[in-house]
């Protein structure tokens, strides 16, 4: 039985990149590392133990599957590539809102004037 | 392949088996591409710190990894998981490993609930089969009598003529002899059967009693539940000891099971007795088929059976308990030694003289000749319900396989795991024993029901006979015994099966590999099965047209149409005087009844199994000893009227008239085989016959008819009237143009009139009183019928599995034959075909097996042959229907394949 959306947040930072990145396409080991890198500024780093680790667990819980696709032809490797279910899109647009929420809240925009500088 | 890489492919040795089966391969890809990334970056010195970075985060990772794979596997090991031990190490205690499977395979059998059910369904019907016949063999043959101790030590004893192949029961004088001078038994007991009527509270109940030596109950080891037994002194003087002692039964029925019953007074057959003590609960005497209510004093015998006498007639039987150390051989040789010496000292009637010979039987109920026509013929039963057993174990064998099979790569794993074969073996027997044990309570409780429903069946005729057929510890461990059996030979099999020899075979891909030598057994079974279920219905086809046969049989007279009543006067304390004026006051009474055409007595009815055999002499005066062949004739005494209600038409002469009388000349009518064999060509009227020790004078010739069995060959027969041969048991006999039951008011009426203090008779039909000879067909035929009906279901049922299993494994090959253009019906016709082949199969192995198995049970078939075309035809055609029912379900469903399913799935 699927668990609803909801009962995932909040979301993990790992996870949190990781379904953003494959929200865009699907991806393997190594673009998905390349993109969060980027995306994070070098932030949120990503060896290959905790990277997988973290496609294990969010495979189990039905956010990321595997897709069919596994060759990169010009490479000539077999690779498995991830992509976003239906319910880990649900999930992830109900993180972004809640983030939203929480940004947009007034009391915390006061709380970010304040402290900014 | 680079240092560096090398090196990772080391590291990732920390993760758990599992992780790196799945993310191993990606995981050095990533890395690769990492390092490739930062050497191009930063050479070297990037690369150094991609691996100061990795190392730590990765070994992190891993011990995670590693508490969560244990984490799992503890989780999975608590909610039953599908893994068992892998292997047994040597401490393991045998218990430890059995509580082990055990624990197992329960929880295998809970996971699949609908499997569990039809199995241990199937086990009780077969296990249950066996267990009811075996509840009746056991309780009518191999049961010790209830209420005996030390059974094994009881023995019953007849006088046999030197070949055994007659005999005679004991006078009250041999007894006496026996029982004084027999060192070899610790005591010797008598007892005869008495119709009693016991009054309480002035109402009288028609009981069937014995009339017991005073050693009876002590002898059996019976100890009374209430009061006491007899003692010495009531064993001695003649008239002396009006005591009675009944059965716990009547004892709750009839005085209240109330303690205080015994010091109580009672009427018996007329007389003042008291009741001295109760039987324990269950003890029937011992002729088991018989319920015995009351139990006398033998030295009671003129007044509760005066027709009887305590001199020369012989009409006790007599058993023994063995003496410490004796064997049953010396017991016969002193008791045929104290026989002997009886012969030649006293002045016994010669013909008794012949029956000097001792034959020991086992007391268990059943003399010994019926014992063996009863084994004789629930051994058949048992054969049938065997047949079912075997059905049912093969079908649940077959699903043990057809699981096992399924279980094929979780069985490879666990071999590959370290698990050793025998342990796995064990395991699946472990399964499949679990399944017929609980089967076999399944089997009991069908066993229960069954036996009730078969005590439930009415035996006609007397209404004490009735059997007691519940099943006992004995026949709890006999239905244990049967299904451990059972399981271990049909789970054997697919246990072997299960674990297989090779590994690798089965770790890559199963079912293709042995699918065609499987196939082959598959269909073996199923032909086996429906075999054998094709003999049991012909056998209850058999029953059932023999049934039908001897319904229609001529037995001679018209069963139709008459009404018949038991009566006994000397239960009632009557006189000859009295009883004969009763009598004939009942049959005026009852003659003046509107539809009554005839009314008469008689002492026996035709084939209402209560034939009585005696001899005449076509000359001399028919005396024991006068050395003339003598020639063994059925005897009945009648009364006039007798031929007009029976039907029987008189070819010559006359039938008796009340000119017949006790004083006047002794005649008798003899049946037209007596006649044609006395006296071939001439007139059987005016000659006369030795009988009983005078001459007696031929009046009429009566026409055949059937007297103890309806297959019986032509019997001589004679009739003598109950006038010059007066008996005090007899049977009023009336025929009627109206319902014959609808005369039982007018009858019990009539003998209330006469005297109000009389138990009321039992009435009946002959048509129902003749029906006994037909009861064993008629048991037969239900038993044979609804293991038939069971065996055809298991059977059609592995049938429909076994084609819904090879449509299943076929859907590719049926898929690219639509795809090509094969019509629904060629795919119903192809499927069907193959049931069909199986079905056809079954019935001539059925038919050729049946041909010689109803050679067993062709002395019930009375005039239907044992090969019967019509029944074994018919059997045949039933059957194929229904195969061909069980095999069209799976076939529509192959019609209905979709191709592009088929071919992507299948």
């Amino acid at each position: 039985m699927q668990r609803p959306p909801r009962a995932f947040l909040p979301l993990k930072p790992l996870d949190l990149q990781l379904l953003l990145s494959l929200a865009a396409q699907e991806r393997h080991g190594y673009g998905l590392v390349q993109d969060i890198t980027e995306r994070t500024e070098g932030l949120v780093a990503l060896e290959p133990g905790n990277l997988y680790r973290v496609i294990k667990r969010l495979v189990a819980d039905g956010l990321v599957a595997e897709t069919d696709r596994r060759t990169v032809p010009e490479l000539d490797e077999r690779r498995r590539y991830y992509r976003i279910t239906p319910l880990g899109g649900r999930v992830l647009a109900a993180e972004i809102a809640r983030l939203r929420a929480l940004v947009s809240s007034p009391s915390v925009k006061a709380l970010v004037e304040r402290w900014a500088t | 392949m680079p240092i560096s890489e090398r090196a990772f492919a080391l590291l990732l040795r920390l993760f758990p088996a599992t992780f790196r089966q799945r993310f191993g391969q990606d995981m050095r890809e990533l890395f690769r591409d990492q390092a490739r990334a930062a050497r191009q970056r930063g050479g070297t010195r990037a690369v150094l710190r991609l691996w100061m970075q990795m190392v730590p985060s990765l070994a992190r990772a891993a011990a995670v990894e590693r508490a969560d794979a244990v984490r799992t596997a503890v989780r999975e090991l608590r909610s039953q998981p599908l893994t068992m031990p892998f292997a047994t190490t040597r401490s393991d205690s045998v218990l430890e490993t059995f509580a082990h499977d055990l624990r197992f395979a329960l929880r295998m059998l809970r996971r699949s609930p609908v499997f569990t059910a039809v199995a241990i369904a199937i086990i009780s019907l077969g296990c249950g089969a066996v267990t009811t016949i075996f509840s009746g063999i056991n309780a009518v043959v191999l049961r010790p009598l209830p209420g005996t101790r030390d059974p094994d030590r009881l023995f019953l004893f007849e006088r046999r003529s030197r070949d055994f192949s007659e005999g005679v029961s004991g006078s009250y004088l041999y007894y006496r002899h026996i029982a004084e001078n027999a060192r070899a038994a610790a005591g010797v007991a008598a007892w005869s059967k008495a119709a009693l009527s016991i009054a309480v509270n002035g109402e009288g109940h028609a009981v069937y009693g014995n009339i017991v030596s005073g050693n009876y109950f002590s002898v059996l080891g019976e100890r009374p539940a209430l009061g006491r037994f007899f003692v010495p002194e009531e064993d001695r003087t003649p008239l002396a000891a009006p005591v009675v002692v009944v059965s716990h039964d009547f004892w709750e029925r009839q005085l209240g099971a109330d303690s205080a019953a015994i010091g109580r007074t009672v009427t018996v057959n007329g007389h003042p007795y008291t009741v001295i003590g109760v039987a324990t609960d269950g003890f029937r005497g011992v002729f088991s088929p018989l319920k015995v209510d009351a139990w006398v004093p033998l030295v009671m015998q003129a007044q509760l059976r005066p027709g009887q006498d305590l001199t020369d007639g012989t009409w006790l039987w007599m058993f023994g308990r063995l003496a410490p150390g004796v064997t049953r051989d010396a017991a016969r040789r002193e008791l045929t030694g104290l026989t002997e010496q009886w012969v030649r000292e006293t002045k016994e009637p010669a013909v008794y003289k012949r029956y000097a010979t001792i034959r020991i039987t086992d007391l268990t109920g059943l003399p010994d000749d019926a014992r063996r026509a009863f084994l004789g013929f629930t051994t058949l039963l048992f054969g049938a319900a065997g047949l079912v057993l075997v059905i049912a174990s093969v079908n649940v064998g077959s699903m043990l396989s057809a699981r096992a099979i399924a279980r094929q790569r979780e069985m490879a794993l666990r071999t590959a795991l370290g698990a050793g074969r025998g342990r796995l073996v064990r395991q699946l027997l472990t399964e499949s024993l679990l399944l017929f044990l609980i089967g076999s309570f399944g089997g009991m409780a069908v066993a229960w029901f069954a036996t009730g429903a078969l005590e439930r069946i009415p035996i006609p005729g007397d209404s004490s006979l009735s059997l007691e057929l519940s099943p006992d510890p004995r026949v709890f461990i006999f239905s244990l015994f049967v299904s451990l059996t059972t399981g271990l030979v049909f789970g054997l099999a697919p246990a072997l099966q299960g674990v297989g020899r090779d590994i690798t075979t089965r770790l890559r891909n199963d079912a293709a590999a042995s699918s065609a030598r499987r196939s082959l057994a598959g269909n073996a079974i199923i032909v086996a099965q429906l075999a054998l279920s094709l003999v049991l219905l012909v056998a209850a086809g058999l029953f059932t047209r023999a049934l039908n046969d001897g319904a229609r049989t001529n037995p001679g007279f018209e069963p139709n149409g008459v009404a018949t009543a038991y009566f006994n006067a000397e239960s009632w304390g009557y006189d000859s005087t009295k009883a004969s004026r009763f009598f004939r006051a009942l049959r005026e009474r009852v003659a003046a009844t509107p539809g009554v055409t005839a009314t008469s007595y008689a002492d026996i009815l035709p084939l209402t199994m209560s034939n009585s055999d005696d001899f005449v002499r076509p000359e001399g005066p028919g005396r024991d000893d006068d050395g003339v062949a003598r020639i063994r004739v059925g005897v009945s005494a009648i009364d006039p009227g007798y031929f007009d209600v029976v039907g029987i038409p008189i070819r010559l002469g006359r039938a008796f008239a009340e000119q017949d009388g006790a004083t006047s000349q002794k005649v008798v009518v003899v049946n037209e085989t007596l006649a044609t064999r006395l006296w071939p060509g001439a007139s059987a009227i005016g000659r006369t016959l030795g009988f009983h020790g005078e001459r007696v004078l031929v009046v009429g010739v009566a026409r055949d008819a059937k007297y103890g069995t309806l297959t019986e060959r032509k019997q001589s027969f004679v009739y003598v009237p109950l006038a010059q041969y007066p008996r005090p048991d007899q049977r009023l006999i009336v025929r009627t143009a109206l319902d014959p039951a609808a005369l039982a008011p007018t009858i019990l009426d009539a003998v209330r009139a006469l005297d109000p203090a009389l138990p009321p008779p039992l009435v009946t039909t002959l048509r129902r009183e003749t029906s006994i000879v037909l009861f064993p067909q008629r048991m037969a035929a239900t038993v044979t019928g609804v293991l038939g009906a069971v065996g055809l279901l298991l059977a059609a049922v592995g049938l429909y599995g076994l084609i819904a299993f090879s449509v299943g494994r076929r859907t590719r090959e049926i898929g690219v034959r639509v795809a090509l253009g094969a019509q629904r019906a060629d795919v119903l016709r192809m499927v069907l075909r193959e049931g069909m082949r199986l079905a056809g199969t079954g019935v001539v192995v059925g038919v050729l097996l049946a041909g010689a198995a109803t050679r067993l049970i062709a002395g019930f078939l009375f005039n239907v042959s044992p090969l019967d075309g019509l029944t074994f035809a018919g059997m045949s055609g039933v059957f194929v229907v229904v195969a061909a029912v069980a095999s069209y379900v799976p076939a529509r469903r192959a019609a209905a394949t979709d191709p592009l399913t088929a071919l992507r799935d299948g």
